[in-house]
């Protein structure tokens, strides 16, 4: 991610471009490469305050509630940002924090002097604050004094991690020799270190030097004389590649700001309202595109398949209209009446001749004396009776069960027979009723 | 002045909605066509086997030599063939001659001795091969007398003829 970022002082503006990958920045160049823009300024006005608030996700309500328990400080009718630190837990329903404000006005007066619009700047805070990620990096989990001197101002700042504990920025004259930077830094070190242990209860565990500041070997023995502690300066390796050891301490307030994370941004709260409501915009503008590109591709495609389905439709039009005048020169309505009359009444011809009886129970005929025989059409049923005589009853029973499998094996009929048997005279009376089952042609 | 961005959203918002109105449009247009073809592809399916059942039908007729007949033939046919079982077979006409939906029909009976099973059989055939006019038994009857066999007819002769 490439992030121009910006260091607006006193009279310093000066910008670097950096790639950021992690905890670490490739160094691109001096001038604005990237849209991205974060900027610090020097502000020695910083409000700060400690105070004790109820656990609150809602960032309108925090706002207000800070702006309510910091009336005594702030200025009626402005309006301003807030940096929070939370310091410690002191209940489930309170929560101690350090707050820092600066007001709106800070921040679009740094905008004008600047020259950049407020769609620009991602991340906006105090130079003092760019100083914090150097400290935490260098000594994590002590409490460190980080004093910064350049030619126009001292920045200090007592940090614990990422947690600032004490700030301070001090503007330095602008006619001051130059010959008289180590005692003015001196001064300045001296009286916070100080005022910190003293005043603040604050025991520094580290000291760090940047700037200048880290180039005045005088200035440097009195810090280890002051304090006893080895004065650390710091060395870009940790932290940027590209640039020399000059220029990284030249310009360590716009790489200090690179590495600071989303709490130390004082950018309105309104800004960020609408930002918010702008990305969430974008997404659903891209969103839209997204299903709009996606629409499009099939409708184009829905498109080109109706055609071809039209074409096919036409196609088929034709062919129905050619099969139907083919069909008619074939033959006529009236011919297809009579031949359908002729071919049914074919039909019934077929049904009414008993021929097909004769043909299919010819065994049965063959062993019967049938007297007489009846077909009628209108149910196409068929009665047989016959008169059989025997000369033993064995043999009269042998004939009649003899007719009774042969009818049991005409499946295709429904046969009902009756036999009146006469023992006496060795005489057996015959009916049966044939009729074809349905189906069984 | 209205913020451009806001303008290029609500152009967006418009195109996406549109898309959308269009892929429905289209999706329904797609429903009707797929209805449309199924039936256009029935109606063609049916016609094709139409023609089939018409080419059957008409080798059948030339198998057959059924000729489409005009009133007057059909009258001519159904009379000469009733006029062929009175001479031929002493038969009398049952029902005389009538006319039902472009169909004559004349019924006549007749008395048959067949001089053995393979003779009245013959007939039977016989009368199954006569199919102008068309012939339907509508009784039938089989009696074995000391004297010989006698048997008794009931026929339907029908005859259709192409209508106007």
């Amino acid at each position: 991610m490439k992030i121009y970022s910006v260091e607006s002082g006193r009279k310093i503006r000066k910008g670097i471009t950096v790639k950021k990958k992690g905890d670490f920045v490739k160094f691109i160049s001096f001038d604005k490469g990237s849209n991205k823009v974060y900027l610090s300024i020097f502000y020695p006005d910083i409000i700060f305050s400690e105070v004790v608030l109820p656990p609150v996700s809602d960032n309108e309500t925090l706002l207000f509630l800070l702006q309510n328990r910091l009336s005594g400080l702030l200025e009626e009718n402005k309006s301003y940002s807030f940096a929070l630190f939370e310091k410690e837990k002191i209940s489930e329903s309170e929560i101690s924090y350090d707050v820092y404000a600066i007001s709106e006005e800070a921040f679009f007066n740094a905008l004008e002097e600047s020259n950049f619009s407020v769609d620009s700047i991602s991340l906006f805070t105090i130079d003092v604050f760019s100083l914090i990620p150097f400290s935490h990096r260098e000594k994590p989990g002590k409490t460190v004094l980080h004093f910064y001197g350049d030619d126009e101002k001292i920045l200090i700042v007592v940090s614990k991690d990422d947690r600032p504990i004490y700030v301070r920025a001090v503007p330095i004259p602008e006619f001051m020799e130059k010959n008289k930077l180590p005692d003015i830094y001196y001064e300045n070190f001296n009286m916070t270190y100080l005022f910190v242990y003293q005043n603040k209860r604050i025991e520094v565990e580290d000291i760090l030097i940047s700037g200048k500041a880290s180039y005045v070997r005088e200035f440097l023995s009195l810090v280890e004389n002051l304090t006893g502690k080895v004065a650390v300066i710091l060395k870009k390796e940790n932290y940027i590649s590209g640039l020399s050891e000059e220029d990284f301490h030249d310009y360590l307030i716009p790489i200090g700001t690179v590495f600071l994370e989303e709490k130390f941004n004082f950018i309105p709260l309104e800004i960020k309202k609408k930002r918010t409501f702008n990305f969430v915009l974008n997404i659903l503008t891209l969103t839209f595109i997204f299903v709009a590109t996606i629409l499009f591709a099939i409708n184009f495609s829905l498109f080109v398949e109706l055609k071809k389905e039209v074409v096919y439709l036409n196609r088929l039009s034709l062919q129905i209209n050619q099969e139907s005048r083919e069909i008619g020169q074939l033959i006529s309505k009236r011919e297809i009446d009579f031949y359908s009359k002729v071919f049914k009444n074919i039909e019934e011809s077929k049904k009414s001749n008993p021929l097909s009886f004769f043909y299919e129970l010819r065994d049965i005929f063959f062993a019967l004396n049938e007297k007489n025989i009846q077909f009628n059409s209108k149910n196409y049923t068929m009665t047989v009776t016959s008169e059989e005589s025997f000369n033993s009853f064995p043999e009269m029973i042998m004939f009649k069960n003899k007719i009774s499998e042969m009818i049991k094996k005409k499946k295709a009929f429904d046969i009902n027979l009756q036999i009146k048997e006469n023992q006496q005279d060795l005489k057996l009376i015959i009916t049966m009723r044939i009729q074809r089952k349905e189906g069984a042609e | 002045m209205l913020n451009k961005k806001y303008v290029v959203y609500l152009i967006i918002t418009l195109v996406s909605v549109l898309m959308l109105e269009s892929y429905v449009a289209f999706s329904d247009l797609a429903q009707v066509i797929e209805d449309k073809k199924l039936q256009m592809q029935r109606t063609l399916s049916d016609l094709e086997n139409e023609k089939k059942s018409i080419l059957k039908l008409k080798e059948e007729v030339r198998k057959l030599k059924i000729k489409p007949l005009s009133r007057e033939e059909a009258l001519k046919e159904i009379l000469d063939k009733a006029d062929y079982f009175v001479k031929m077979y002493d038969a009398t006409v049952k029902k005389s001659l009538s006319e039902k939906d472009n169909i004559f029909f004349i019924t006549v009976s007749f008395d048959y001795y067949p001089e053995s099973s393979e003779d009245l059989i013959k007939f039977f055939y016989k009368l199954s091969e006569i199919t102008s006019p068309q012939l339907v038994i509508e009784n039938f009857r089989l009696d074995n007398l000391k004297e010989g066999t006698k048997t008794y007819f009931e026929i339907t002769l029908k005859q259709p003829f192409k209508g106007k």
